[in-house]
């Protein structure tokens, strides 16, 4: 049986928001490593939430880590499947490891996006691959 | 100090004169109502909306853009108001730690998998890293008490 690491320390949902905040707080200053670590205990005590994992995978991917990225928005896409910023970097990861033709239909698909600068980007992405 | 009786008849006069140029000024820039509807009749109201091009966006040194894009989690901002500085008391990370540290000392050498001995040691770092830096805020702060009492 899976311990329940939030039962065990008694955090309850204001303290793993908190987390949450200063964690996102780290990322907006640019301190990606020590933002990974908030965000990986964030899964570990609080499984499962589209935001935690979308953000995870973002950080993973500003870092460098386009493998674990990938693996990681995958799973954030399972929970939210047309969240456009996921999507946008899954395809940015899949193109750094060289999986063109899957990136490239993501990319086809967002460039139709309401969300103009997304759009812009992504349109960026397939003039940048092709 | 110059006290007003100081001042002669002259320098009266003088502010009188101005006062009286600087009325007859204003007079003369009045309009009539069909000279104003003459302006608003010529007036063409102009695209006030700055038109970038794209490329100059992009190269814009202000714009701060990383590879990632990132979307804020719900309430953000209301929380940043209301933040304080430090993350949990001291004295509750370190009941944390040793809650954990006993925890996994119990349940060593039992069937622990690889997942939660990576989660637990991952928790136990954040611990850490939460108490340090709460050293570092109470240091800043006890520096900043210093410094103000000289």
């Amino acid at each position: 049986m899976k311990t329940n690491w939030a039962e065990l320390l008694g955090w309850e949902k204001d303290k793993i928001d908190e987390i949450r905040f200063y964690g996102f707080s780290l990322l907006r200053e640019g301190k990606y490593d020590r933002a990974r670590l908030f965000f990986e205990v964030l899964l570990i005590i609080d499984k499962g939430t589209a935001f935690d994992r979308q953000t995870l995978g973002a950080i993973y991917l500003q870092m460098n880590e386009n493998e674990k990225a990938v693996e990681q928005l995958n799973r954030a896409l399972e929970i939210e499947p047309d969240h456009e910023f996921s999507l946008l970097n899954k395809a940015k990861a899949l193109f750094m490891l060289n999986q063109k033709t899957e990136a490239l239909t993501i990319v086809d698909r967002l460039k139709k996006s309401a969300n103009k600068p997304l759009a812009d980007d992504a349109e960026a992405l397939i003039l940048a691959h092709t | 100090m110059v006290e007003s009786w100081n001042i002669g008849m002259g320098a009266h006069d003088t502010y009188a004169k101005g006062v009286e140029g600087l009325r007859e000024f204003s007079e003369s820039l009045k309009l009539t109502p069909s000279e104003t509807g003459a302006i608003v009749h010529h007036t063409t109201i102009l695209k006030l909306k700055p038109d970038i091009p794209q490329l100059a966006v992009l190269m814009r040194l202000n714009r701060r853009k990383t590879w990632a894009d990132f979307s804020f989690p719900e309430a953000y901002f209301l929380w940043r108001r209301r933040r304080s500085y430090f993350l949990d008391l001291n004295e509750k990370i370190y009941a944390d730690k040793e809650r954990l540290a006993a925890y996994v000392d119990q349940h060593r050498g039992f069937q622990q998998d690889e997942e939660e001995e990576s989660d637990s040691q991952t928790l136990m770092q954040f611990l850490e890293e939460v108490a340090d830096y709460n050293n570092l805020v109470a240091e800043v702060e006890e520096r900043t008490r210093q410094f103000l009492q000289g």
